[in-house]
């Protein structure tokens, strides 16, 4: 029987869970509602007064509970220079100088958990200046936590009674019975192969193998990024008012997470401008294929090849980010450091290098690529063993050897290749594909342990960031000014204990647990350890483009301020500046976060359950390797929807 | 060989043409308007702390501010123009008629050394033609100003 069939089969089972699971929900509704205020309670309550007390970069208190219902009166004191206030959902907005107080009123109406931020710039770390107001009842987070466990209910249900069966697509004609164990090279066989080859378009090979074309990808990126670096210097020091940062923070970063990584994983690498005078220099070519080398060519050093250093500059942007995202100049001279490293590089050693084992956002990137359908593979191993000249490994006359230090012929992960085209142009066998197929993540490709160590640095960096720019700690906030030193020096702390060593070792620890429990059928620590990393990939994905659509969401407003001023000079181009955008989603931000949050853990827990499929015969799967790490990833998101909702 | 070249120059434009010509062409070419940016004194305080002027010749002063919301305050000639955002621009002009020294403050707390947030417009010229005491005083709380 097919596969199709027993997902059908399936279907009544998936349906007796959500039955099970609307129960709760509903159970959970009463219980929320029956703390409410009686609806017969309608005489009118004395005003609630809330006093604020706004200062750099803080309110205080920074959490403020009121009941549905009340009418609540904010004042705002301004303790040490001018500051705003603008809650979200509720339209309610002041300003207060030092020395005057200002208030609202308002009935509070609506339940649920509503930002508040500053909206007079009042340093650099302003953007970060948040709190929140939370009326409660706080029926969307119960709501939230009820839908998060039913749907985890209905699918640890049903993963676990078609537990012998490829989910999602599987193997069709392979005969694989329920209780049997598919080979894994079966599924590698039927999942990577790429089944929509865009190189197959005469057109778009073109388009793909033209070095023209290319070139003037990287002259438009180029100018782009020539434009950005000038203006960080030369435009306003006010980060929201300069060109340099929105353009970057507002517009590349959430267009990079939310639409370039889930749909071309790498593809920003393709077209990234960073490294292009490097390679141009190299290369001594713009147009064709260089003969000579502008090098020393040296071969990266073997023992640099894990991606260490690579996460360790990672971790010191992260480190830096409260002031890169804030600073025009901090963010001109990370975007002048990053074109200079690569052109240094470029010049000590073969291929690009610094992408490689350098670049921060590469590393991540390259780990968020196995979530990504778009891939670039050889099409035929057979073809590629049968062919001694290796043009897309050395060099031939139609192009350079894989400027990624890839090896296309055997390349099983997306993490390192960076879609520059070299081997389509190289490939004198048309042995290269382009397209779509599953994504890494799912396809059963064996995981490495350096992408499992990146995966888990960047979902904990990714977790980090979440709690302390929407949780509820307002004074962590203030650490990543760039004034407090010995905050500064915490942060790091933190960021360096949790995120790269604290996170990994517990779930180390998990994994050695996992590899004692009876049934894991000889798995050993290490295997588990990686596979759970790249389980936890799409949630640290999903964190991170929760983090990227409040960027956009809060920064949209300024966009057409910047472009009406895009020197800080006061201009007002094409009468921009007298365009307002509204933010995005104010509101319910928090709800499309939550959205984000539950798919990346609807996607980590299928894709455990697949890769740990593929490493364990069906019938010797225990309920705890199932379990386990299922409940550490709910327990992850239970965390992050408490941050977001709660 | 000539379209490597082409490509060269084109690389060269955007790389060093493109910033020179952003920089050159966003010079500010309003004579006789003064900028006046103002920061905490921790970062320097007001951008000129001395402003010298003409006698009879009118003053036109563009505030903004790099950092938190300042004020501006130049009592001799009545100007307070409330709250300067950071980013944003005030327009300020008034003609002196009286040579002297006048002072002009921050009045919106900026700092802890916000009261040293001062500096002076000094008026040079004979007042010969000073008849009147005072010229006349226009003030524009936040007005942006536009393309010129």
């Amino acid at each position: 029987m097919t596969a199709p069939g027993k997902i059908w089969k399936a279907v009544p089972r998936l349906a007796y869970s959500w039955r099970f699971g609307m129960l709760a929900v509903v159970a959970l509704a009463l219980w929320a509602g029956s703390s409410t205020r009686p609806l017969w309670a309608t005489e009118r309550q004395p005003v609630r007064e809330i006093v604020i007390e706004a200062r750099q970069f803080d309110y205080e208190p920074g959490v403020i509970r009121v009941r549905k219902g009340e009418t609540v009166r904010l004042v705002l004191q301004a303790q040490d220079v001018t500051h705003g206030f603008s809650l979200d959902g509720y339209g309610v907005a002041m300003e207060a100088i030092p020395g005057h107080a200002e208030s609202v009123e308002f009935r509070a109406d609506r339940v649920g958990k509503f930002a508040f931020r500053c909206t007079q710039v009042c340093g650099a770390s302003h953007p970060f200046m948040t709190g929140s107001l939370i009326v409660e009842p706080n029926s969307p987070f119960w709501a939230a936590l009820g839908v998060m466990a039913m749907v985890v209910f209905a699918l640890f249900v049903s993963l676990w009674r078609m537990r012998g069966d490829a989910v999602f697509g599987g193997v069709s004609g392979s005969g694989a019975g329920l209780s049997e164990w598919i080979p894994r090279t079966t599924y590698r066989t039927a999942r990577t192969a790429i089944w929509l080859d865009f190189l197959r378009s005469k057109v778009f090979r073109w388009l793909a193998a033209s070095r023209a074309v290319q070139f003037l990808v990287y002259a438009i990126a180029l100018a782009i990024l020539v434009l950005v670096v000038t203006i960080s210097f030369a435009g306003s020091s006010v980060g929201d008012h300069n060109l340099a940062i929105v353009l970057l923070w507002v517009v590349w970063w959430p267009l990079l997470l939310l639409v370039l990584m889930p749909l071309g994983g790498r593809v920003w690498c393709g077209v990234c401008p960073a490294p292009a005078p490097g390679e141009w220099l190299q290369r001594l070519a713009f147009l064709r294929k260089g003969r000579g080398q502008f090098s020393l060519g040296l071969r990266w050093p073997a023992w640099l090849r894990p991606p260490l250093l690579q996460v360790l500059v990672f971790a010191g942007v992260a480190a830096l980010s409260g002031v890169v995202i804030t600073v025009p100049q901090a963010t001109g001279i990370a975007l002048l450091a990053m074109v200079g490293g690569a052109v240094l590089l470029s010049l000590l050693f073969k291929g690009r290098t610094f992408c490689r084992f350098i670049c921060p956002l590469g590393g991540f990137i390259g780990v968020y690529s196995q979530m990504s359908p778009l891939a670039l593979r050889a099409k035929d191993e057979v073809v590629c063993k049968g062919h001694k000249e290796k043009g897309c490994v050395l060099g031939n006359g139609c192009g350079y050897g894989c400027p990624w230090l890839e090896n296309p012929p055997t390349m099983q992960h997306s993490t390192n290749c960076g879609l520059c085209m070299e081997c389509v142009r190289t490939c004198d066998r048309s042995n290269i594909s382009f397209g779509l197929r599953w994504p890494d993540n799912l396809a059963g490709v064996p995981g490495r342990v350096e992408e499992a160590y990146q995966a888990v640095v960047f979902a904990s960096v990714g977790i980090l960031f979440t709690v302390v720019l929407f949780g509820p700690w307002g004074s962590v906030r203030t650490w990543l000014d760039a004034s407090g030193m010995s905050g500064r020096f915490a942060y790091v702390g933190i960021l360096a204990g949790v995120g790269l060593l604290g996170v990994p070792a517990l779930l180390w620890g998990m994994s050695g647990l996992l590899a004692r429990v009876p049934g894991s059928s000889g798995l050993t620590a290490r295997t588990l350890w990686v596979e759970f990393s790249h389980a936890l990939v799409p949630l640290g994905m999903a964190v991170w483009m929760a983090f990227a659509l409040a960027a956009l969401s809060n920064g949209l407003p300024h966009v057409p301020q910047v472009l009406a001023d895009p020197m800080g000079r006061g201009w007002n181009l094409f009468g921009l500046g007298d365009v307002s955008w509204p933010r995005l989603l104010p509101g319910r931000l928090a709800y499309a976060q939550t959205a984000l949050v539950l798919a990346g853990l609807v996607w980590g827990i299928v894709a455990w359950r697949h890769r740990v499929l593929m490493l364990v015969p069906a019938g010797k799967l225990s309920a705890w390797s199932m379990a386990l790490p299922v409940g550490v990833l709910t327990a992850t998101a239970t965390g992050l929807l408490w941050v977001l909702l709660g | 060989m000539w379209s490597e070249l082409a490509a060269l120059a084109l690389v060269m434009l955007v790389v060093v043409g493109l910033p020179l010509s952003i920089v050159y062409g966003s010079r500010d070419s309003q004579s006789g308007t003064i900028t006046l940016t103002a920061r905490t004194v921790e970062h320097g305080g007001w951008s000129q702390r001395t402003i010298r002027v003409e006698v009879g010749k009118p003053v036109r002063i563009r505030l903004t501010s790099d950092d938190v919301t300042h004020g501006f305050l130049l009592p001799e000639f009545g100007i307070d123009t409330g709250p300067i955002s950071p980013g944003e621009f005030t327009m300020v002009e008034f003609t002196p008629l009286k040579p002297g020294v006048y002072r002009f403050y921050c009045n919106i707390l900026c700092s802890h050394h916000h009261g040293a947030m001062n500096g002076q417009i000094v008026v040079e010229g004979d007042a010969t033609g000073a008849v009147r005491p005072m010229g006349p005083v226009v003030s524009y709380p936040q007005a942006a100003q536009g393309l010129q």
